[in-house]
């Protein structure tokens, strides 16, 4: 390129007028912060109590039949899931800017990756235990209720179920393909940064 | 104003139109391009104390840039390009005209149709880094580095040529 010097200097002509504010920066950390520390505890303080809840139910009611104290005990694991994950997120999260640039695109990749296998795999399966878990919970409670009662229960919840399903796979879809054209291009990235 | 906001001040004083193309080479003309130099000072604020020395605020803050811009890729929506009479607006940040204007469009036109990587490349040539502080930078062997430069530098010749010839 024979006349790359004009190209720099048409390049520097750019400029940004734009005034920046140390104070603007560090108030916009500081709420970043302060939302992901409270949205985290709010989470595990919900999730802790439910988890307590469930604890408490399971030691008070002992004259109960297996099907109740499995469903109570797939709902704790799953919320223990659910935290572990929740958490893992947050160190993930936590890489640093000023990482070798190879290595950065791997974690975000890695990121991307579990995004895609919670989307595919994850929700699925938790939507999958939850009702099951809820169909146990049921097959408990209803022993002796009316008919009528018992097939108007299972309607409501298997419909709830059915919608949740249909819901959660119409966003996954949307997310999952574009995620995957991410994932392919930092791919590319990474590939071409590693090679000459 | 304390120390380490003045010094912030200062380091994106010093870089500030540097990184506004840097965002430009990689986002072109959009409405990403606040919200990556949004990013970028953001990050610069949060990675300061990890400032270590081992090499120059230059550096650092290019790298930073390069991976926030990696981070940004990561989790990006459609981009919404600008309203086309912003970019002629006078007070606005792209102090162009004319003649000058147009050179820069074809330019900006053939950087965003690199990949993305090279896209930065591009920009971090055209600011005058050298192979050693590019290297620095990506954290690559010197060597490593010129070849790809020589390789992106053709690339956008070629792209140069052809939107030449088109118009």
């Amino acid at each position: 390129m024979e006349n790359l010097e004009n190209l720099k200097n048409l390049w520097k002509s750019q400029k940004d007028l734009a005034n920046i504010d140390p104070r603007e920066i560090q108030q916009r950390v500081k709420t970043e912060h302060l939302k992901m520390l409270l949205v985290n505890v709010l989470l595990t303080l919900a999730m802790g109590s439910s988890l307590v809840m469930i604890i408490m139910i399971m030691i008070q009611f002992t004259d109960r039949s297996w099907l109740f104290y499995s469903s109570l005990g797939l709902m704790g694991l799953l919320l223990l899931l659910f935290m572990i994950g929740m958490w893992g997120g947050v160190s993930l999260s936590k890489s640093s800017a000023l990482e070798n640039p190879s290595l950065y695109l791997t974690k975000q990749l890695k990121k991307i990756k579990i995004r895609r296998y919670m989307l595919a795999y994850g929700t699925p399966a938790f939507l999958f235990l939850m009702y099951l878990s809820f169909m146990l919970f049921l097959a408990d409670v209803l022993k002796g209720a009316h008919p009528l009662f018992h097939t108007m229960t299972y309607i409501f919840v298997i419909g709830f179920f059915v919608f949740m399903g249909i819901f959660a796979r119409y966003r996954s879809q949307k997310s999952l393909a574009s995620n995957q054209e991410i994932q392919n291009k930092l791919i590319g990235w990474l590939k071409d940064l590693q090679n000459p | 104003m304390n120390k380490k906001e003045t010094l912030f001040h200062k380091i994106t004083k010093e870089s500030q139109d540097s990184i506004f193309r840097i965002c430009l080479s990689f986002v072109g003309r959009s409405e990403d391009l606040n919200d990556l130099k949004q990013d970028i000072y953001l990050q610069i604020w949060k990675s300061m104390d990890q400032f270590r020395g081992e090499s120059t605020w230059k550096t650092y803050i290019f790298r930073i840039a390069y991976n926030t811009a990696i981070k940004y890729k990561s989790r990006q929506k459609p981009s919404t390009p600008l309203p086309e009479n912003y970019i002629n607006k006078a007070e606005e940040p792209f102090q162009t005209q004319g003649e000058k204007s147009l050179e820069l469009d074809l330019l900006h036109k053939c950087i965003q149709k690199l990949a993305e990587g090279d896209r930065l490349l591009v920009s971090f040539m055209l600011e005058d880094l050298t192979y050693k502080e590019i290297a620095d930078v990506l954290q690559l062997e010197v060597n490593h580095v010129g070849v790809k430069i020589n390789r992106v530098k053709r690339k956008l010749a070629k792209l140069i040529e052809s939107e030449n010839g088109k118009s």
